[in-house]
């Protein structure tokens, strides 16, 4: 019988709170407020919106408050978005766009985190393990599942949950634009190519994944082993080694290693990353040792739970 | 397959502290049998090596594996209550019964649904709605679903009232046991399943200290209520326990012939809870 949908599904009962409702509150607050800008024309809100989506840009973007009715700035910022060339109006949309997912990321990483942190250490603290291991269920199957959740399942809810706050966007902003002079498909849709961001989303998260590998495997190896505080473990032992290096060995090599590893990818503040940047990353030496040692951790995180006990 | 478990020389110690020393013993399919004894002696320890849920040394076998080995293997032939409910408080009852479904080939929904539609758990609660006699419900109607070739219960009935503990041994045995499956049942109420047993094993200080079967025990325990003028004649078979009933005393004597004690008056074959006073004392 294959195990693992139920397996799955009983990561998602455990962190329902975490894994759906904090994404789907997110996004309903996103799309409230988004909503709210539109509906009341208020000048106040037409200021916010306009920082929103001018951002960074130059002097002429911006509209003071007097300008008064929100009709008057979304045709403002829809005659300058025309006036602009193609590629400089898929690079404002795409600022938007991926400015509206950056939440998203931001809270994911920290739900992962702590997810695997817990993931072998709950149920031993709680006894619910002698229940757990009482099942026909292998502990490989058990941490697998685990590191599924945190490499797949949950980047998925929040794409998708980025997703849905973006196609709104796109959806109110084309409602907004109906009253006025312009090609709504050719001037809004087109550029913004959200299908496309999509897919070098999902490549960037599966990347990120494969990237942060050692420091999964050492979550999941700490909450499999600590009696108490996983946390102080998680940080604890990588700084201690730090320490020593620069002592011993009057280095710092492993430390930035470790450091460069539980950072993000150099990609999640730079805009205009591609699929076609995966492929270096994914080839490189850094990344193959990054891998070895993820696994070795997982390897013992599975041979820690095989003898773990309640606590 | 004849032997279930298969134990030999199992020790395991927390420490300086010894739970388990030196154990050895075999379980036979088919059989019901009450591992007693006093808190700490082992009990809990004993039943999780079996289960591969913790560390020891030792040789062990349960249904012809290794439990250290392929505990998840054994767990399809295998199941387990521990003593409290230790369901995690997160799960919901509907999603429990679909774990279970789920994870475990020998799995009867039908059977499980039907134990708890005699309860008062709904499938929309969740564990921590549930009060602590509801959880053992719960675990307990999922366990009994599932068929399986051993199980094992570490005190299943703690904390629940007397008509659950009675209904709940009366199940037990009418529609779960059916001799091919063997159980181990651990408990300090030896009185509410003396009745159900075939064998009996205690343990006291990570040490067993009597392992017979129920049909040989009157062999080898008798009580006899000794008359006053024989008292003096029954110390010399040095009895394992006396006391004093209704102004007559009371003795427990081991492999102590029949013919001979019939002699120094009233014989009969002693209650697990007496004859576990007197073991235990005798330690």
């Amino acid at each position: 019988m294959n195990k693992f949908p139920i397996l799955l599904k009983r990561e998602f009962w455990e962190h329902r709170s975490t894994f759906v409702v904090l994404p789907g509150v997110v996004a309903g607050f996103l799309i409230l407020v988004m909503v709210g800008l539109f509906v009341t024309a208020g000048s106040a809100s037409v200021n916010a919106h306009i920082s929103i989506s001018g951002e960074d840009q130059s002097e002429e973007w911006r509209i003071d408050a007097d300008h008064g009715s929100m009709d008057e700035a979304i045709g403002f910022l829809l005659s300058r978005l025309q006036e602009m060339s193609e590629a400089e109006r898929e690079h404002n949309l795409f600022r938007v766009f991926h400015g509206l997912s950056v939440p998203f990321f931001i809270i994911m990483v920290l739900v992962i985190l702590f997810y695997l942190l817990g993931s072998l250490y709950e149920d031993r603290k709680d006894r619910s393990i002698l229940f757990w291991k009482s099942m026909p269920v292998s502990d490989f199957a058990t941490v697998s599942v685990k590191l599924f959740t945190a490499l797949v399942a949950v980047p998925a809810v929040y794409l998708v949950s980025a997703a849905i706050v973006q196609v709104a966007l796109l959806l109110i902003a084309s409602i907004a634009a109906l009253g006025h002079d312009i090609e709504i498909y050719k001037m809004l849709w087109v550029p913004s190519n959200l299908a496309g961001r999509w897919f070098t989303n999902i490549a960037y998260l599966l990347l990120q994944g494969i990237w942060s590998l050692p420091m999964y495997g050492w979550l999941m190896l700490v909450s499999a082993f600590a009696r108490s505080v996983p946390l102080a473990w998680f940080l604890g032992i990588p700084i201690a080694v730090s320490i020593v290096e620069g002592m011993v060995l009057k280095s710092s090599t492993i430390g930035q290693w470790m450091a460069h590893h539980s950072s993000p990818t150099p990609y999640t503040f730079n805009r205009e990353f591609q699929i076609a940047d995966v492929l270096p990353y994914l080839m490189s030496v850094d990344t193959y040792i990054g891998v070895l040692v993820g696994v070795v951790f997982l390897g013992g995180a599975i041979w820690v739970r095989g003898r773990a006990d309640e606590l | 397959m004849s032997e279930v478990v298969h134990a030999r020389g199992l020790s395991k110690h927390y420490g300086k502290f010894e739970a388990l020393r030196n154990v050895s013993f075999d379980i036979e399919a088919g059989s019901i049998v009450g591992l007693i004894g006093p808190n700490g002696a082992g009990k809990t320890t004993t039943l999780k090596a079996l289960l591969g849920l913790t560390e020891f040394e030792g040789d062990l076998e349960v249904l012809g594996q290794d439990p250290r080995k392929g505990r998840h293997r054994i767990m399809e032939r295998v199941c387990f209550i521990a003593d409290v409910g230790v369901l995690p408080r997160w799960l919901k009852v509907s999603d429990a019964l679909d774990y279970v479904e789920g994870v475990h080939p020998g799995f009867d929904r039908a059977k499980a649904e039907a134990a708890l539609a005699e309860t008062k758990i709904s499938h929309r609660q969740k564990v921590k709605q549930l009060s602590k006699g509801m959880v053992t419900q719960l675990h307990l109607a999922l366990v009994m679903a599932i068929d399986v070739d051993l199980l094992v219960l570490d005190e299943p009935t703690l904390g629940l009232d007397i008509l659950f503990r009675k209904s709940f041994y009366e199940r037990l045995i009418n529609d779960y046991f059916d001799h091919n499956t063997s159980i181990i049942i651990s408990t300090h109420q030896v009185e509410e399943i003396e009745s159900l047993l075939t064998h009996l094993i205690f343990i006291d200080e990570g040490e067993i200290v009597l392992n017979c079967s129920m049909e040989e025990l009157p062999d080898m325990f008798s009580e006899v209520l000794v008359s006053p003028e024989n008292i003096e004649l029954a110390l010399e078979y040095s009895p394992i326990h006396a006391r004093e009933m209704l102004g007559r005393r009371s003795m427990i004597f081991e492999n102590v012939s029949r013919d001979t004690l019939n002699e120094l008056g009233e014989v009969h074959t002693p209650s697990i809870a007496d004859l576990f006073v007197a073991k235990m004392r005798k330690g």
